[in-house]
């Protein structure tokens, strides 16, 4: 018998393990691991103006403003972007020019801030606030080789104001208010020298102002004015140096203005002389082309080209015009250029920015789909390398990790790195990291995206989401999984659902299409005869594996799809399971409901079943205002029930997939932050039964204001709000335990059967919960938050906070932890729990985006791999990041950092280590025999 | 104190409506519109207090029926010096620093010099915060007073500390990645692998060793009482959880 090993020699070995594990604690990355497993891609959306510029010497630059409000210089030839600014939204840019070909100058909110952007770097430059009244339409102007000053003037002219800014540092030079009477100023022209501004206005609704101003200092120099026979609408364009065309009030006529001199003359023409059928409203588009203006019905286009004052002539015509959007403003002498030149170009340029660019700043949902399986025969792993290279590869690496490689084997390991085309390949992998990203857009463009390296594998307009001829504007709403297949259905591609309406009201009829997720044809588009509010995908699969969906329409009736035999006698055995809640913000109501066979308005329709409301929490609305509602994920994965304390006590987490979140604010404090006393401020956290509209759980917060951020999984929820009496934001957290399982603790209960855990959990019996909450300081304000989904929920979990700096921070959920405490007891230190601190910490390593912004981001999904430790983690905004996150390490599998040449040097090392031993105990006993 | 503020307007020859502040040796005063009457008077009942504050705040009469507005203006200072100098690939530049008021409220730039401004805020209590990659700001706790016009409290909020002047400091630089330890011994060993081969060193080299300082008869001993003591039966820790 062995003698027990001494005690000594067991601690020793626990110090190595102690350190081993303590090594493995941090779960930060190096720098050069960036771009292994993540991607970012840059977007500007969709542009909707653009200055052109030239430099005599270097590329030429385009200057664009995007629907999404971004200003962006790019590159003309490669679409390359040289610099970005992305404006917040509550400010959004309307104008955009160049000045002195230095500065690009920016007028946003409504005419209310101007600033000057440095064309080579975008370094901001200057910005000036100026008064102006929100209604009017400003108008940015900037006067052309001032020969007065070397500086230009930026004049802003918005209602009754005119502003002249210097262009080298944002200083008012002068500004003029005209006193008229509900005057509003509609062009600002310049005199060929350059020292008289002509400012034209409209008063009222048919007297045109003419006013000639000193450009140096502002003062008038003559006033004209006219009076029109009929009234204007205000739309007036520039067209030739001194003809002003404007729209009649009745958009039926155009009245052709000349201003010469002192004098107006004008004459008025019917549109219906020039274009045949108009229909629908007329505008007057700006295009910077002499003597051509260009006029949009609603579904043609037609350039006119002014002859005089006498008359206009149509060009050319366009039928559905397909970048129709905005026109360029072309600051370049590119007047003299055919106009048809200036078409193409300007069709050039934005089929190459927006075919690229524009649909992927403005998702609206992701889902992910499995890529192909790999087919027999083509062992892939063959062809890619043998093992003379794969060694070379790893003794490449190992010298990487010895520190010994030079510069040059440096960059081979990290190319070696990058080019892995494994994790660019279009089939499924073992590990589950290779899938493709089906984005829907608001255009309703639907885009898949690799997660290796983020190109895009296909990508569909939908015609069903299209602008259809009769105006209507139809909005895509959600993409769902529609058919996953498995076993029998194994060779079937999976598809996708999209679902959509064909307006933007709530009451448009509903579009369907489902489209195949490899090659994103449409496979089926279906017309609804009903409106969509609410879309709830339910876990039931018919026979080809297609998911069951609800839609609910504003009548409150649900419709079930697919429509096929087998799914509605599946659906209808699990009807009377079948529950669905509805979040009323504006009635601030929460009503739960459930389904009834047949619907009352159409009885042959068996797809179509009416729903009861069960349940209904009405909110006084003096006194709370539903913020926000949250629920977990519909495909978490929990793997524990129980979670063991310190004193080996067993606490059993209230898990239940109706589990609501919802916040409520007082009036006040739904407002921006300083706008409400802490007083009169307070937001109210409720946890509500989705089923049966019980309440779980009630806490106020004396003197919170929003916006509240939740995020919901397994038996907690972290919700993010202001507190206004630290004035700084604050994170709680409420844990809830089922307390009517908690005496399930005796083993032999377990062992006996008498325990009630296998006793089906059901909504209808009284919960005995106990909660646990606790809340926590954060520095920052938050945009989005979400949390890691892990395949079998084993994992520990990370909070993914979207920060106002457009980072992504991943929190352990340990630091969240309610039942932290100041002084945690030896046991609770070895469980793992944090001592309490009062705010949360912000460790820079732990940003998931690391040393890259997702400009304006608006999302953030989790998705489980098929490797339990790892997670796909795909951020959105205007910009695209995708990464792999492992939130406890990759402890189940080897990283890729692994080297296995260290490995084969240990084996060498502990071999030749056991043949020394060997002879060397061999010459031993030899010896000792000898003596 | 009033004379060298209002000079300082005269030798500019500035306006001062709705324009940016103005960079005054190393300090600066903003005016809002119209404002310069109020602000001077507030300067000349305290001068030394609204030079030394760096916030001109002022009523901004401008629009009849309009809020009240006021100017907050500060200075972001980043030491170029020290972020270049670590050289994490990030630009030393501001050139993307952002100014949060009110969680998104608004948003501005900072000027090449760090300057930033927001006009037209209403009196109460606000939160500026900073976003400039690769440093950590805390946010800001700016009190505008409406009782007492133009008296404008700031705090940092991480810290509690009160600031004097609206200059804003990064708490620390932010470093994103993990630095690679520099090759030793110590890493080589502390891997798994090395863990395997030390504990076979141990095994081999230092276990014979203590075999030998034990005692024969103690392991005997030892020995004798394993067989002695009974094991440990399931029945029997059945019999004990019953009771």
């Amino acid at each position: 018998m062995a003698p027990p090993p001494p005690r000594h020699l067991l601690l020793i070995l626990l110090g190595f393990v102690a350190a081993a594990s303590l090594a493995t604690l941090a779960a930060a990355m190096y720098e050069d691991q960036v771009g292994l497993a993540d991607w970012h891609q840059k977007y500007i959306g969709k542009v909707k103006h653009a200055v052109y510029h030239s430099q005599k010497s270097g590329r030429r630059r385009v200057v664009v403003l995007t629907e999404e409000n971004v200003i962006a210089s790019l590159d003309l030839r490669s679409g390359d972007i040289f610099w970005r600014h992305v404006i917040d939204k509550n400010d959004p840019v309307d104008q955009l020019s160049l000045s002195l070909g230095k500065y690009a100058v920016t007028l946003s909110s409504g005419g209310s801030i101007l600033r000057a952007w440095s064309l080579p770097d975008g370094q901001m430059v200057w910005e000036t606030n100026l008064e102006v009244s929100k209604l009017s339409k400003p108008l940015l102007h900037i006067l052309s080789n001032n020969k007065v000053a070397k500086d230009n003037l930026v004049l802003v002219a918005a209602g009754r104001w005119i502003y002249a800014v210097s262009s080298i540092d944002g200083v008012i030079a002068w500004e003029k208010e005209f006193s008229l009477d509900g005057i509003e100023i509609k062009q600002v022209l310049q005199s060929p020298e350059n020292d008289i501004l002509f400012v034209v206005g409209i008063a009222g609704s048919s007297k045109l102002n003419l006013y000639q101003l000193n450009a140096k200092t502002g003062e008038v120099v003559k006033h004209i004015q006219e009076s029109f026979p009929g009234a204007l609408c205000g739309e007036a364009l520039l067209v030739s140096r001194n003809v002003l065309v404007a729209l009649d009030e009745t958009r039926s006529g155009l009245f052709l203005i000349e201003i010469k001199g002192e004098s107006i003359s004008y004459n008025k023409v019917h549109l219906s002389d020039l274009v045949q059928d108009l229909s629908g409203t007329v505008k007057l588009l700006p295009l910077m082309s002499n003597g051509v203006i260009a006029l949009q019905e609603s579904s043609t286009l037609s350039l006119l080209k002014l002859k005089g004052i006498d008359g206009l002539e149509v060009i050319q015509s366009f039928e559905q015009p397909a970048a129709l959007s905005e026109a360029l403003t072309i600051t370049e002498k590119m007047k003299l250029l055919p106009l048809c030149t200036i078409w193409v170009l300007k069709l050039n340029l934005l089929s190459n920015l927006q075919v690229i660019e524009d649909g992927l700043a403005s998702i609206l949902d992701v889902i992910t789909s499995e890529l192909p399986v790999e087919k027999d025969g083509v062992s892939v792993a063959n062809v890619e390398h043998n093992l003379f290279e794969w060694l070379k590869g790893h003794v490449l690496k190992l010298k990487g990790t010895l520190m010994l490689a030079s510069a040059d084997e440096l960059a081979a390991i990290q190319a070696l790195r990058l080019k892995s085309s494994e994790k660019n390949k279009m089939t499924r992998d073992h590990n589950g990291f290779r899938k493709l990203l089906i984005v829907l857009t608001k255009a309703g463009k639907v885009i898949a995206l690799h997660t290796g390296d983020g190109r895009i594998i296909w990508s569909n307009l939908l015609p069903s989401l299209r602008t259809s001829k009769f105006g209507e504007i139809p909005s895509a709403l959600g993409i769902y999984q529609w058919q996953v297949p498995h076993h029998r259905v194994m060779r079937e591609n999976p598809s996708i659902l999209v679902v959509g309406r064909s307006g933007t009201d709530s009451s448009a009829p509903g579009v369907l299409s489902v489209l195949d997720s490899y090659s994103g044809e449409e496979l089926n588009s279906l017309r609804f005869d009903h409106s969509v509010v609410q879309i709830i995908p339910l876990t039931l699969k018919d026979s080809s594996e297609q998911r069951l969906h609800l839609i609910v329409d504003s009548h409150s009736r649900a419709h079930l799809y697919p429509r096929s035999p087998d799914a509605i006698s599946l659906f209808l055995h699990e009807m009377p399971n079948t529950y669905f809640y509805t979040v009323d913000i504006e009635k601030n109501v929460i009503r739960g409901h459930s389904l009834q066979k047949s619907c009352y308005l159409s009885f042959d329709d068996e797809y179509c079943f009416s729903t009861k409301e069960l349940w209904s929490i009405i909110f006084p609305s003096d006194a709370e205002r539903i913020a926000v509602s949250e629920t977990q994920k519909m495909n978490e994965v929990v793997h524990t029930q129980a979670k063991i304390i310190a004193d080996q006590d067993v606490m059993y987490k209230y898990l239940s997939k109706n589990l609501v979140f919802v916040a409520t604010l007082s009036p006040k404090a739904t407002g921006e932050i300083g706008s409400a006393a802490p007083e009169e401020s307070w937001l109210v956290a409720y946890l509500i039964d989705a089923v049966t509209g019980r309440i779980l759980h009630r806490v106020t917060h004396h003197g919170a204001q929003g916006p509240v951020h939740a995020v919901v999984s397994e038996n907690w929820v972290v919700y993010h709000y202001f507190n206004l009496r630290a004035h700084r934001f604050e994170m709680a957290v409420i844990e809830i335990y089922d307390q009517s399982r908690a005496d399930n603790k005796d083993v032999m209960k377990l062992i006996l059967g008498k325990h009630n855990l296998s006793a089906p959990i059901t909504s209808y019996t009284r919960p005995e919960v106990m909660v646990k909450s606790q809340s926590y300081f954060f520095t920052h304000s938050v945009k989005t938050m979400a949390v890691t989904q892990t395949a079998k929920g084993i994992t520990s979990k990370q909070i993914l906070i979207g920060t106002i700096g457009d980072q992504v921070l991943a929190l352990d959920k340990r630091f969240v932890d309610p039942r932290r405490s100041v002084n945690p007891t030896q046991q609770e230190k070895e469980e793992g729990l944090l001592p309490l601190t009062d705010s949360l910490p912000i460790i820079p390593m732990f940003y998931v985006t690391h040393s890259l912004q997702v400009e304006a981001l608006r999302g953030i999904i989790s998705i489980p791999s098929r490797l339990e430790s790892t997670t796909h983690v795909f951020t959105y905004g205007v910009d695209l990041f995708y990464t792999r996150l492992a939130p406890s390490r990759t402890y189940d599998s080897l990283t890729d950092e692994f080297s296995y040449a260290l490995l084969l040097i240990t084996i060498a090392a502990l071999v030749a280590a056991i043949i020394f031993t060997w002879i060397w105990s061999e010459k031993k006993e030899l010896s000792d025999k000898w003596r | 104190m009033v004379g060298s503020a209002s000079g300082d307007t005269a030798r500019d020859g500035r306006k001062f409506r709705s324009a940016p502040l103005l960079g005054v040796r190393g300090r600066f005063l903003a005016f809002d519109a119209a404002a310069g009457w109020s602000a001077r008077c507030l300067a000349a009942r305290d001068g030394r207090k609204f030079r030394d504050s760096l916030f001109g705040a002022a009523a901004a009469a401008y629009q009849p029926g309009s809020a009240e507005g006021y100017t907050i203006a500060g200075r972001i200072k980043i030491d170029a010096a020290s972020a270049s100098a670590k050289g994490f690939g990030l630009p030393s530049k501001t050139s993307n620093t952002k100014v949060i008021l009110n969680g998104g409220q608004r948003v501005t730039f900072a000027r090449p010099d760090g300057y930033f401004a927001f006009h037209n805020v209403p009196a109460g209590t606000h939160l500026i915060e900073v976003s400039s990659m690769g440093y950590l700001f805390s946010p800001v706790r700016v009190d505008i007073s409406a009782r007492n016009p133009g008296h404008i409290q700031a705090a940092l909020t991480e810290t509690r500390r009160v600031l004097n002047e609206l200059v804003l400091e990064p708490l620390r630089e932010e470093q994103y990645y993990e630095i690679r330890e520099p090759f030793s011994i110590m890493s080589l060993l502390k891997s798994p692998m090395g863990l395997m081969l030390g504990f076979m060193v141990i095994m081999v080299f230092v276990m014979p060793k203590m075999m030998e300082n034990i005692d024969p008869e103690e392991i005997k001993q030892a020995q004798e009482q394993m067989r002695n003591s009974p094991v440990p039966s399931f029945s029997g820790l059945l019999a004990r959880a019953n009771s």
